[in-house]
């Protein structure tokens, strides 16, 4: 049954929840004052469209993509993201996929990893944010997102080629 | 692999300011909506206005909905009265956009639940507000009064003397064509007094002037005889009005007739032995008396 969310459940959500939401920020900015930026503006959008949300439980991953987009148009405006190398044709098909030789990466490596992910444009960003530093599937990605699941592995796994590239000096 | 531990390793969150922004978010959705529901209020409201205003004769402008959607535990939304409860605070934080002022107050870095004790007037000549807030110290009063200067829609504001030692009272004169509400709410705490544009000026009309009677002294410096006056006639609930030459009256209630405020004044002399201190005078909304 559809249960719409209070705005105080919204605020103790929000609340609860504020340290992953700003690990997530910071995650694409890199800096304190832009990452709380972006938290109070999605925390704004999130309350002023609280009732587009289907399902209370759904609060997390529903704000999580808030502040993905908010960061992904703060990036944008702010140009600071990497651009896509020159030679990028775009991102690989399944049978791509079946050929990538990325690999998940072990607990050690995320250091470099997460310093690496500067050179990601934001969509790719954030399926590395999603998938390894929050932790969900890609199926649950895929939801969050709106997109086809196949399309997310794409991208994450072409991250990580190039995350590896780069810190393999490739 | 506890990647959510991960990243909260490698990330240092500043909570305090975390929570402020997150308060910030909530505040800056709730003055979207709010502006919002004003601005289809307003229209609306504008008939209801003019038959208020020219059936009773006194400029009477209050007449928006008291109870709108805001975050945070909403208290109270008024015109004249007072709300507000003890709080601990080290600072303020004002926010500004427009014609509304939010005041937050700050312990410990964060925004504190509740909003420290306030009393807020209004008079119709002058137009303004008369407000007393309990606990600020003179800093935060700086930074307030500075805020509330940069408003769309105020004139002049100017201390006034305060009855209680914790207390400081000003008031905020107000351009003709504003009218005001004062918004309490908790969790987290915060005092928003948001000036609007009155119906009369957004129904593209000319508001009709009304002369106001009231009684008031001879101008003072805020001296001796000017806190021994308000002191005599404290359960006259006396106002305090900065005159153009810089001089203090005190002045006591506003009537739709000079008869009115003449039998106000002969029951005053009766009650204060003659109380040769008060005259009857007039005035409008944006007459600032000469002296």
């Amino acid at each position: 049954m559809k249960r719409h969310l209070g705005k105080h459940e919204f605020a103790d959500k929000v609340m609860e929840n504020r340290k992953r939401f700003y690990c997530i920020a910071y995650s694409y900015v890199k800096n304190e004052q832009d990452a709380l930026d972006i938290i109070s503006e999605a925390t704004c959008k999130g309350l002023l469209h609280l009732k587009e949300l289907d399902k209370a439980e759904h609060l997390v991953t529903w704000m999580t993509r808030i502040i993905v987009n908010t960061s992904i148009d703060f990036i944008r405006k702010n140009s600071r993201t990497a651009a896509l190398p020159e030679d990028s044709k775009g991102y690989p098909d399944d049978a791509d996929l079946r050929n990538s030789q990325a690999e998940e990466p072990e607990r050690e490596a995320l250091m470099d990893l997460y310093n690496a992910m500067d050179i990601l444009d934001p969509e790719e960003r954030t399926c590395i944010v999603l998938r390894y530093f929050e932790a969900y599937n890609f199926r649950e990605i895929a939801e969050m997102l709106k997109m086809p699941e196949s399309t997310v592995k794409s991208r994450t796994y072409r991250a990580l080629e190039k995350m590896k590239q780069h810190m393999t000096g490739g | 692999m506890d990647a959510e531990k991960f990243a909260y390793e490698m990330i240092e969150v500043p909570d305090d300011r975390l929570v402020q922004a997150i308060y910030k978010g909530m505040g800056k959705a709730r003055q979207l909506r709010r502006r919002q529901y004003v601005t289809r209020s307003l229209t609306a409201a504008a008939a209801a206005f003019a038959l208020l205003v020219c059936s009773a004769n006194v400029p009477s402008l209050y007449a928006y909905a008291k109870e709108i959607p805001v975050l945070g535990e909403f208290v109270r939304a008024l015109h004249v009265g007072g709300g507000g409860e003890s709080t601990r605070h080290e600072d303020i934080e004002i926010e500004i956009s427009d014609s509304e002022l939010v005041l937050h107050f700050i312990d410990k870095g964060r925004t504190t639940d509740t909003v420290a004790p306030y009393e807020v007037q209004y008079y119709s000549a002058p137009s303004r507000i008369a407000l007393t807030l309990q606990s600020l110290t003179e800093e935060e009063y700086g930074k307030l009064e500075s805020g509330i200067r940069s408003m769309n829609g105020v004139e002049d504001v100017y201390r006034t003397q305060a009855e209680g030692k914790d207390e400081i009272s000003f008031a905020i004169v107000l351009d003709r064509l504003y009218d005001y509400e004062v918004i309490e709410q908790i969790f987290p705490g915060m005092l928003s007094i948001r000036l609007f544009q009155d119906a009369y000026y957004t129904a593209e009309e000319r508001a009709p002037e009304q002369k106001v009677y009231y009684l008031r002294t001879k101008g003072m410096e805020q001296d001796e005889e000017f806190r021994s006056l308000l002191v005599k006639y404290r359960a006259e609930s006396p106002a305090q009005v900065k005159t153009q030459e810089g001089s203090f009256i005190l002045t006591i209630g506003e009537f739709a007739s000079e008869e009115e405020a003449e039998n106000r004044l002969a029951e005053l002399q009766k009650n204060y032995g003659g109380a040769a201190e008060f005259r009857v005078s007039s005035g409008m909304a944006k007459e600032v008396p000469e002296k």
